[in-house]
């Protein structure tokens, strides 16, 4: 009897050390998340006292019938479309590069790596100073090569290339580190019996580096897609609080942090909230099935 | 295609891994590049495969110079010592790849390589990964791509110590009859004298990037140049004695006596020796000999009982001779 008994008693002392963390990520994380979920479709309540008078799918019938809300679908989807496959294509360029340097090489990674371990918050307030109309540096660039001012934070379709460049250029590092660690796990062997095998530099690029990194590459892919389903630090601090001329810059996240803080109405932004959680995750479920497929 | 090397030296750093190195192989050979590691075999074939470029000296393949092609272009098939199969394709897309860079149509690749998978009988592979494979599997993919393409010549870097005793062996004589039918070029590069002697037509012995001996396995192995070859070849290692009481030469010699070269006999031998050790073998018997004032290593049947503490009487069958340099004395010499 005495032999069996071990294994539960391990167990019990396993779930005992997990326990604290584990109370900690439900309660500040897994309750949050079913709250708002359960938030959206209160439709008469009290927010202090917590007490609910009616509940329905009125919120959700509202966020879809705002047309604010599908503007902030569109911009953050135009963003995730670019930013995400040009943020690891330009990566992937890079690191090869740095993975040639010899001397070097740890100089341009933590060149690269300094954005993304600055804050969101003071680069935003950089950028918009490098991109004001009248006194940024980038106008003052322009003008040495004879091309006029051009008004990047005013114009509403500077909006989103603008996002999209700042997302690029502050995940490079990030990305970069990951993928020349990636780089630096294939066995030059394989490069060796590529070049026998008569492949010149870009089909050994193009059949073994791209293939061998993949594992790294679906990663980032799926990381940064969720990540940049969530922008919002950037629009709020470079267009002062705006969501970008003409709500250019309106994503979902800054939807619902301006039905939340803004017009408090807060079970409209859980239904949001509930709506982009779905979107990520079915987004993440579906790269994860068409990775395990060609996986096969 | 014959294959000449001129001259050549590869410099790494401070590392001369290869010095002067000259060497004719002609076509249709088996040349096998044997020495302990770090001896520049490796880099050797590297600078005929066009992996790496000789510090000085000129390759040629046939007439041509070939300094200046990169291994892409040199047609040359090549088996690496851990394979190297590309992980993320099957077999067939392994075998397939050299033709596909060819470009070549993807009916004809699919043919060939078939055609080459049966042969090499691999038909039932075909659609697996190398992950899935055994290692000797693995190693009869990288055959099949080396000679898809039907390169002129074929380089083996140590493609059989990966595998156990046995099957080490048994691919030893596949590769053999493979080349002898295909009368491709061939060079293998190993660290294991048995495998050099038993598979090549010539073998070209180095040590620390220099150049000891060029010849067949019995020329090798009767006529070593110097000293190093004489000990490299031969297991056990051949008896290196001084020549203070052996011989009557003058001159300062070292005496080289192989193991089998001992013949005991039941008495009036030449010298007499004390055993000092019994090694049992399958088919022999080592026997460590006290003999003057040196240890040495006689190799015999089983036809006696030989206990440690006997004293025996020892005839030798054939010496070799090296002077103060190591440098082998011929008899004509003296």
């Amino acid at each position: 009897m005495k032999k069996y008994s071990r294994p539960i008693n391990t167990e019990l002392r396993a779930m005992a050390y997990l326990l604290p963390a584990l109370v900690i990520i439900g309660i500040f994380q897994f309750y949050p998340i079913f709250k708002s979920f359960a938030m959206g479709f209160y439709t008469k309540f009290d927010y202090l006292t917590d007490r609910v008078y009616e509940t329905g799918l009125g919120n959700f019938k509202y966020v879809f019938s705002d047309p604010d809300f599908y503007l902030a679908m569109k911009n953050t989807c135009i963003f995730v479309f670019f930013a995400v496959p040009l943020g690891i294509l330009i990566a992937l360029i890079l690191a090869v590069l740095i993975d040639r340097q010899r001397h070097l090489k740890s100089f341009f990674q933590s060149v690269y790596f300094l954005p993304f371990i600055t804050s969101t918050v003071s680069v935003s307030i950089v950028w918009s100073w490098m991109l004001n109309k009248d006194f940024g540096l980038v106008n003052a660039l322009l003008k040495l090569f004879g091309i006029p001012k051009v008004a990047w934070l005013t114009d509403p379709n500077m909006t989103l290339p603008i996002l999209i460049a700042f997302s690029v250029w502050k995940g490079l590092g990030y990305k970069i580190i990951l993928i020349l660690a990636a780089l630096q796990g294939i066995d030059t062997q394989y490069y060796a019996a590529a070049r026998i095998d008569g492949a010149k530099a870009w089909k050994q690029f193009l059949h073994i580096t791209i293939p061998l990194l993949k594992p790294c590459l679906t990663f980032l892919y799926i990381t940064s897609s969720i990540g940049a389903f969530k922008i919002f630090d950037e629009v709020y601090i470079m267009y002062a609080q705006q969501p970008g001329p003409l709500k250019s810059g309106l994503t979902i996240v800054y939807y619902i942090f301006n039905k939340f803080y803004r017009h408090w109405e807060f079970a409209i932004a859980a239904a949001a909230a509930f709506v982009l959680f779905l979107i990520i995750l079915l987004l993440t479920v579906i790269q994860f099935i068409i990775a395990d497929k060609k996986e096969r | 295609m014959k294959i000449r090397l001129e001259n050549i030296s590869k410099q790494y750093h401070e590392t001369l891994a290869v010095d002067d190195l000259t060497l004719h192989i002609g076509d249709g050979e088996l040349v096998s590049l044997l020495g302990p590691s770090g001896c520049g075999k490796s880099t050797t074939l590297a600078m005929i495969a066009g992996l790496e470029m000789p510090t000085s000296g000129r390759v040629i393949f046939d007439n041509d110079i070939v300094n200046d092609v990169p291994a892409e272009s040199r047609d040359i098939g090549m088996v690496f010592q851990n394979y190297a199969l590309y992980p993320h394709m099957t077999v067939l897309e392994n075998i397939m790849f050299p033709l596909k860079m060819r470009k070549i149509s993807k009916e004809q690749r699919i043919e060939k390589a078939m055609a080459i998978a049966r042969w090499m009988q691999l038909e039932d592979l075909v659609n697996r990964k190398p992950s899935k494979l055994s290692g000797g599997q693995q190693q009869r993919v990288a055959i099949a791509r080396a000679l898809v393409k039907e390169p002129k010549i074929l380089l083996l870097d140590e493609p059989l110590s990966n595998l156990d005793a046995r099957l080490r062996i048994e691919l030893r004589d596949e590769i053999r009859q493979l080349q002898k039918k295909l009368k491709i070029t061939t060079i293998f590069v190993t660290h294991d004298q048995e495998e050099a002697m038993s598979i090549s037509d010539k073998i070209l012995l180095m040590d620390k990037g220099v150049f000891q001996q060029y010849a067949s396995p019995k020329e090798m192995y009767e006529k070593p140049v110097n000293t190093f070859v004489a000990s490299f070849l031969g297991n056990p290692q051949m008896n290196l004695l001084p020549n203070d009481d052996f011989m009557d030469t003058k001159a300062k010699t070292t005496v080289g006596i192989r193991p089998e070269d001992f013949v005991v006999v039941p008495s009036k031998g030449s010298y007499q020796g004390q055993i000092t050790s019994v090694q049992t073998l399958g088919k022999e018997l080592y026997l460590g000999i006290q003999l003057h004032n040196e240890k040495v290593t006689a190799c015999v049947s089983w036809d006696h009982r030989y206990d440690v503490g006997d004293t025996i009487e020892l005839d030798i069958k054939k010496h070799h001779l090296f002077d103060a340099k190591g440098k082998r004395i011929d008899y004509e010499e003296i």
